[in-house]
């Protein structure tokens, strides 16, 4: 090369990049050796920039998206379609053919468990939406079943999530594919997807007449 | 919070939804990913969104990380802060700003490489948004030109250009001409 590099081929020599014609004019000129250096200087100098603090911490923001995401997927559920996604997935109407052992006992204990829970969800809003105060214990307890709660709506949506595949794959049967081995595990495993989820209904029925519960104590006092 | 403090269990009980995990991720990440954010983003309530957003999205997706232990989790989540942060970038209508920023001016300078830091990070600020962006995913966080056109949605030669670009401004801004 009987001209200098220019700073696009100086960077293209620095990634191993650049041509034999810029390799070699870098090697032999002084002046381009010296603003390769002065490149790698730059880069190393970027590459020693102190990390940054965030000024404020967000992740209350972040943990009160993920609760109300969960509780949205929840309340979607106990609307009716996806209770009614449960219940067909777990048995009723032989939508998956699972080993027949009375369906119809399971399908209506978790109908109603997830009533008892839509009836709660329901209490809960009317309650908040009244007079309030929080005083720091109760500010606490809230957070914590709220958390408690989200955690066990997160475990109902894999649930979900497995009841989904389990669907898809039963399209996929009906169209002449065949079901994978996680669906017939899972099919073989119809009692145990039934009775994890009635705990965590159970579980989460719990939690949230504690929820209730602590929401009203607080409207109480702020009645009298 | 460091990185060291999020093992393979912590990512297991991250990936079920765990929230007391998924706040030590945060905790162990927010940093870099604050870092990353301010870096290509103009201002620091950009970059603080950016890191919100970022971490909304690692924790709604976490059960669908496949990566194995905490070397691919830090990559996935710098590329979701990096993905997030360009979007800002190229979306957001940018004041054209050609003076300093107030919150990089002011420190005391103590010594002579704080001022040397000084005036790089002063100079970083004053490139246009889409030449810093390119020179800190490449020179900082080493993506290749390829992955920054494909996350920027461009060309391998616009990533090109605009490192070249940002070489030869900061060149000039920090007085090395020769």
């Amino acid at each position: 090369m009987l001209r200098h590099c220019s700073i696009q081929e100086l960077l293209e020599v620095r990634s191993g990049e650049g041509s034999l014609g810029a390799r070699t004019h870098v090697d032999e000129c002084a002046r381009c050796r010296d603003e390769l250096d002065r490149i790698h200087q730059r880069v190393a100098a970027l590459k020693a920039l102190p990390s940054l603090n965030a000024p404020r911490d967000r992740w209350s923001v972040v943990r009160q998206s993920i609760v109300d995401q969960r509780r949205r997927i929840w309340l979607v559920r106990t609307g009716g379609v996806a209770a009614a996604a449960i219940a067909l997935a777990l048995g009723a109407n032989g939508l998956l053919s699972w080993p027949a052992a009375a369906p119809e006992q399971s399908e209506l204990e978790i109908q109603q468990l997830v009533t008892q829970a839509a009836q709660l969800d329901s209490q809960l809003v009317a309650v908040v939406s009244r007079p309030k105060v929080v005083n720091g214990l109760a500010a606490i307890a809230i957070v914590d079943l709220e958390d408690q709660i989200s955690v066990v709506d997160n475990r109902i949506g894999l649930i979900d999530g497995r009841v989904l595949e389990a669907l898809v794959a039963r399209e996929n049967s009906a169209a002449g594919r065949e079901l994978d081995a996680h669906v017939l595990r899972m099919i073989a495993e119809r009692g145990a997807v039934e009775q994890q989820l009635r705990q965590l209904l159970q579980e989460r029925i719990i939690l949230m007449d504690a929820l209730v519960n602590t929401h009203n104590r607080r409207v109480v006092y702020v009645e009298h | 919070m460091s990185l060291a403090a999020v093992d393979d269990l912590a990512i297991q009980r991250a990936k079920s939804g765990d929230l007391e995990a998924l706040e030590r991720v945060y905790r162990a990440y927010e940093g870099l990913v604050y870092t990353l954010a301010r870096r290509i983003c103009r201002t620091a309530e950009d970059a603080e969104d950016v890191l919100q957003e970022t971490f909304i999205e690692v924790c709604r997706s976490m059960k669908q990380f496949r990566g194995h232990g905490p070397g691919s989790l830090t990559a996935w989540i710098k590329r979701v802060a990096a993905s997030k942060a360009l979007m800002r970038v190229r979306y957001e209508r940018y004041r054209v700003v050609d003076e300093l920023h107030e919150d990089m001016g002011a420190a005391g300078v103590t010594d002579a490489d704080t001022a040397m830091q000084l005036d790089l990070e002063k100079a970083l600020a004053r490139l246009s948004d889409t030449a810093r962006a390119v020179v800190w995913l490449h020179d900082v966080e080493g993506y290749k030109h390829e992955e920054i056109a494909e996350v920027m949605g461009k060309t391998v030669s616009f990533s090109k250009s605009q490192l070249s670009r940002a070489h030869a401004r900061l060149r000039m801004m920090l007085g090395e001409e020769a």
